[in-house]
């Protein structure tokens, strides 16, 4: 029963448009208060300033920062021009280019917002000029900026890494398969688009010196990845530690190398990274406040208890685990969703033996496709306003791509080789 | 009412290091500036020192000061940017339904959303200082300093948050859109 309360509190409110951060505070206090609930509101919001402060977080501000300074700083021009050289020659080409530009710059970026934003201002123009329809292209910025989250940097892999106890050393590792093969079925899609349309058949073969040319100066910004990877696979450092190095890194390539960025340019960069992280943060103190008034209410329980009656083995809970995190998508941006599901379904995944880094892996996958769901998703609206395209025509072009990224997703579910083999390969575990 | 324009407010270069945000009264524009320079310069200090910790820590030393100050400035960044966002309209929203609100419509729901706000940011601010004066005997571990200093981000964020709220009531009871209070890109 209080289930239901407490879950049909939060999303009227939160549908009415207030904030997801008061959203969650005003459920808890609307619970305790009405409940006559015996919690003292200080201690209650102990756990808020508890959620916002362990080392581990510290991680998410500087990443966002590490990516807004290659984002701004020319990162993301190099990308698309080693791309290009790379792939431009196939049919549809400047589409399959999108896909590799967003997987490298998802590399170091680690956010689908900043990797669409950044890759869809330099390839929209030429996408145009080519003749690619504005919608297709819209769509398609929309969906492959997402592989982001399944790079080793992403952002919602930390998260999920410190509200579930995962290794974030392993689960780093675990998105790239299923990245790179979300990455082929996508460019699939766009070689049909452009045999199809005939609006692009591929431009000429880059000569081996081109393509060394534009590799040696995409160069230093792909080395991040492979530094900080490489940093924390080793053991040398932690992923907070290795964030602080990715923002030095990133601050030497773009204001001493690439020279796209001006030291005075850095105090904005900083403010707009630590607000986004902010937001963020605040929501995973207020759902920790939430939690722990679900856990002491052994709401978890009572929930566990129903999705079991429903779902009994494995492969039920993990297809109703995606149907849900689907739908759930469609209202709630991916990190708040998960920070409310994880501490619901983590405990049952566990209780049915299931591995926590697959339940990352599909957790962030389902995330994913909700950025670009139709009507509301992140990436959807920064990809409509690059591309001055609408929902509705987007919306057309979305369904094969999201058909593809939806097999991959159940693929991923259903055969966990796809996310332990790499993993397995350079840690010996998975 | 004086308003804070591109030719007023804080005299300078520095000033235009940051970007403005939306047109507000002055003293509300120069709490936010405050807030904003605050914001970055607790976010600069926490780089150096985690940065710091990995140089020693590669040289072989543990620094348990430099983790317990980053932690603690982890509260600061995080409250003082959530104030700095609500300036900005910026934090995490279902805007689906509201949307499609016309504008009278849409005002009213953006008066009763900010009514609630302001309530939810009340119970943190009162609820932060009572958590706040009951650790001044509490030190933290390493860095001997009461924890209080913690604790008070919880206040401190929410105050000024809930200044921003106010304002932002009073601009919709004035008749101002949701464009002119927050401008088209915020």
């Amino acid at each position: 029963m209080l289930t239901i309360q407490v879950f049909g509190i939060f999303f009227i409110i939160a549908l009415a448009g207030l904030p997801l951060y008061f959203s969650l505070i005003a459920t808890t206090v609307g619970i305790v208060q009405f409940k006559n609930l015996s919690y003292e509101f200080d201690s209650l919001f102990l756990n808020l300033i508890a959620g916002v402060e362990p080392f581990i977080l510290i991680a998410v501000p500087l990443f966002i920062f590490a990516g807004e300074l290659l984002a701004r700083g020319g990162v993301g021009k190099r990308i698309v021009n080693l791309a290009r050289a790379l792939f431009g020659w196939l049919p549809g080409g400047m589409g399959v280019v999108t896909i590799v530009s967003c997987l490298l710059f998802g590399g170091v970026s680690g956010s689908a917002i900043a990797d669409t934003a950044a890759i869809g201002s330099l390839v929209a123009p030429t996408m145009k000029e080519k003749g690619y329809h504005p919608d297709f292209t819209a769509a398609l910025l929309s969906v492959a900026g997402t592989l982001a989250l399944l790079m080793p940097l992403s952002i919602p892999f930390l998260v999920f890494a410190f509200v579930s106890g995962a290794s974030m050393r392993i689960l780093s590792m675990s998105g790239v398969i299923p990245g790179l093969i979300c990455a082929v079925a996508l460019s699939i899609v766009c070689i049909r688009y452009g045999r199809k349309t005939g609006c692009d058949n591929g431009s000429e073969r880059a000569s081996l010196g081109e393509i060394w040319f534009v590799t040696k100066d995409a160069g230093p910004a792909l080395l991040m990845p492979v530094i900080i990877v490489g940093g924390i696979w080793t053991g040398t450092f932690t992923p907070t530690e290795a964030a602080a190095i990715a923002v030095v890194y990133g601050l030497v390539i773009s204001l001493f190398l690439y020279k796209d960025i001006k030291a005075r340019d850095l105090p904005a960069i900083a403010l707009k990274a630590f607000q986004t992280s902010a937001s963020v943060l605040l929501v995973i103190g207020a759902t920790g406040v939430l939690s722990w008034l679900l856990t002491a209410e052994m709401v978890a329980v009572e929930l566990a208890e129903w999705i079991q009656s429903v779902a009994s083995q494995p492969w039920q809970f993990l297809l109703m685990l995606n149907i849900v995190l689907l739908l759930l998508g469609i209202f709630i941006e991916p990190l708040p969703a998960m920070l409310l599901t994880a501490p619901l379904f983590l405990p049952m995944a566990q209780a049915m033996h299931i591995d926590l880094i697959l339940m990352g892996v599909i957790m962030v996958m389902n995330l994913s496709i909700a950025l670009y769901t139709p009507p509301v998703g992140g990436t959807l609206f920064v990809a409509a306003k690059l591309c001055r395209a609408s929902i509705g025509g987007m919306s057309r072009h979305i369904i094969p791509l999201m058909g593809m990224n939806i097999v991959v997703l159940f693929m991923t579910t259903y055969i966990p080789w796809l996310s332990k083999a790499l993993p397995k390969f350079l840690f010996g575990v998975g | 009412m004086i308003v804070a324009t591109a030719e007023q407010g804080v005299a300078g270069e520095v000033r235009e290091m940051l970007p403005r945000g939306p047109e507000q009264a002055l003293p509300i524009h120069l709490l936010a500036r405050f807030i904003d320079w605050a914001l970055v310069v607790a976010a600069a200090v926490m780089i150096v020192l985690v940065f710091f910790n990995v140089c020693a820590h590669a040289a072989g030393h543990d620094l348990a000061q430099t983790t317990e100050a980053c932690e603690l400035l982890m509260v600061w960044v995080s409250f003082l940017g959530g104030a700095s966002i609500i300036r900005r309209g910026g934090h995490m929203t279902i805007t689906e339904f509201i949307d499609k609100l016309d504008d009278r419509q849409r005002r009213g729901a953006d008066f009763v959303v900010q009514l609630v706000s302001l309530v939810v940011l009340w119970i943190l601010f009162r609820n932060g200082l009572t958590i706040v004066s009951n650790n001044w005997g509490n030190i933290l571990t390493v860095l001997g300093i009461p924890m209080a200093w913690q604790y008070m981000p919880l206040s401190i964020g929410s105050g000024a948050g809930m200044v921003f709220v106010a304002y932002d009531l009073y601009q919709i009871l004035r008749g101002k859109s949701r464009e002119e209070r927050y401008g088209v890109d915020e």
